[in-house]
């Protein structure tokens, strides 16, 4: 650092020395020209000059520690300068300077800014401890050590309590978020364009500095910024009022269609060669729950009958195998077909019950005798009102 | 059938049917009398063609001239075992034959 600190003080003195050139050549013509006009012009004044010893023990003197010498150092350097009569010795000097290295460089003074730039973790000092560490943590902070438990927890609540009302929203932000540099609207973005243009022109052109157009670029995205709040200010907060609100996503991620779900098993062998076939790929599998089939309870009892041992009770699944044709895609239409056949045949359950139960009744009434009194009773009556007019 | 109770008679009304719509869903084959009935090899796939590919292809079979020149190594070969008195014998007078008149 103090290297550094001794190059910038020659680099200044140079910018100080070109500056002041011309500053001198103005001061000393008029005294010129008021004493030719009166009497003989006495010499320039000289300016005391600083030896090539007492410069070097400065200089030792600096490097062995004493820091109060630099500034001396710097005068010094200054008077050489403009005495002009140590160009060479000086340019020795500062080639030896640069090629020799800092052995002591106190490390605090970069230390310091870089913990002010960079706010690292604390040290842990037992690491045998690290897990009671880590738990302290997590619980002290809550977003430390996130993983996707830990997110869909935080996105479950905050669905359950109403701040996310819908998830296709947060999804947006989202996207927003990772393509921000398209947030702004249209109208501010050729604004602040049009500025930077402007500003940079004026640059080019001489009129202003790079500072001046800096500061001026600054204080226009300031004013951008704070209309843009206005701008929001004046929109309506939203609120949150409505407690445990149902998700409003849109599009589900579920397949469309109505019926129950067919889940189809099927083994694909890859072997060597261009011939995809393999006895093995033939055979299909096609289970499906056998309460989503809407049967009732006579046709459930018939379905059972019907398929046997392909229905497991446990699991309330159906399950049917076809290995009948070559293809693995007519086997699969195969099981559909059976499928649908079984579902009807179950599905007559319902009229055999029905018939079986009028019959029942009809034995039952038939077998009463007063019932087949009345009826024959009936009967007659009516056969003798028609004979009548007839 | 009316002495039955409804819960029978309702039993009886699903299950009516049920042998005969499985065996016409799932193809199978019904044979009530347990009879005889060649359906099993009539269900067997063809493997006539997996047994022939057993035995490689000759390739000397398709040259005429190398079967002719076989069949007349085979000939000479029969002579010459007859005029030795080991040909094969006269019908009625071989091994089997001599079996069956005991």
């Amino acid at each position: 650092m103090r290297r550094t600190l001794l190059r910038n003080a020659t680099l200044y003195t140079r910018n100080l020395l070109h500056q002041s050139a011309p500053a001198f050549d103005a001061s000393t013509r008029p005294q010129l020209r008021l004493f030719c006009s009166n009497e003989t012009p006495p010499p320039v004044p000289q300016i005391d000059d600083v030896d090539n010893k007492e410069l070097k023990a400065q200089i030792e003197s600096y490097f062995k520690g004493d820091e109060q010498v630099l500034p001396s150092i710097m005068e010094t350097i200054l008077k050489r300068k403009l005495s002009g009569k140590h160009e060479d010795t000086d340019d020795e000097l500062m080639e030896e300077l640069r090629m020799r290295p800092l052995d002591d460089v106190d490390d605090r003074d970069f230390e310091s800014d870089f913990e002010n730039i960079h706010d690292t973790d604390e040290e842990i000092d037992d690491l045998y401890n690290a897990r009671d560490v880590v738990m302290k943590r997590m619980v002290k902070d809550e977003y430390f050590n996130m993983d996707d438990k830990k997110w869909d927890d935080i996105v479950e609540d905050g669905i359950k309590h109403g701040l996310l009302r819908d998830t296709k929203e947060c999804e947006e932000i989202l996207e927003d978020m990772l393509s921000w540099d398209k947030l702004l609207p249209d109208e501010i973005k050729q604004k602040v364009e049009v500025k930077f243009n402007e500003l940079g022109d004026m640059c080019e052109k001489g009129e202003l500095e790079p500072e001046e157009a800096y500061e001026q670029f600054k204080k226009f995205e300031d004013e951008i910024v704070a209309e843009y709040l206005d701008k929001m200010e004046k929109e309506e907060a939203p609120q949150f009022d409505d407690t445990t609100v149902p998700d409003k996503k849109k599009d589900l991620d579920d397949p469309p269609g109505e019926g129950p779900i067919l889940r189809w098993q099927t083994r694909v062998v890859f072997a060597p060669g261009g011939d995809a076939w393999h006895p093995k790929n033939r055979k299909v599998k096609l289970s499906v729950t056998v309460k989503e089939l809407g049967l009732s309870k006579y046709q459930f009892r018939r379905l059972r009958e019907l398929v046997g041992k392909r229905y497991h009770p446990g699991r309330d699944e159906l399950t049917i195998t076809s290995e009948r044709f070559e293809h693995r895609e007519e086997n699969r239409k195969d099981c559909l077909r059976t499928l649908l056949h079984l579902i009807e045949e179950a599905g007559k359950a319902n009229k055999l019950v029905d018939d079986a139960r009028s019959s029942y009744v009809k034995e039952r009434l038939r077998a009463n005798p007063a019932f087949m009194e009345r009826l024959h009773a009936k009967s007659m009556r009516l056969r003798e009102s028609n004979q009548v007019p007839a | 059938m009316a002495s039955g109770s409804l819960k029978n008679m309702l039993s009886e009304a699903i299950n009516k049917g049920v042998v005969e719509s499985r065996a016409r869903i799932f193809g199978h084959q019904l044979n009530p009398t347990g009879q005889q009935t060649p359906h099993k090899l009539l269900r067997m796939k063809l493997f006539g063609e997996k047994v022939a590919q057993w035995y490689p292809h000759d390739i000397k079979k398709d040259d005429p001239l190398v079967m002719a020149r076989q069949e007349q190594e085979r000939l000479s070969k029969l002579e010459m075992l007859k005029r030795r008195g080991k040909g094969p014998p006269k019908k009625g007078q071989g091994r089997r034959a001599a079996k069956r008149n005991k």
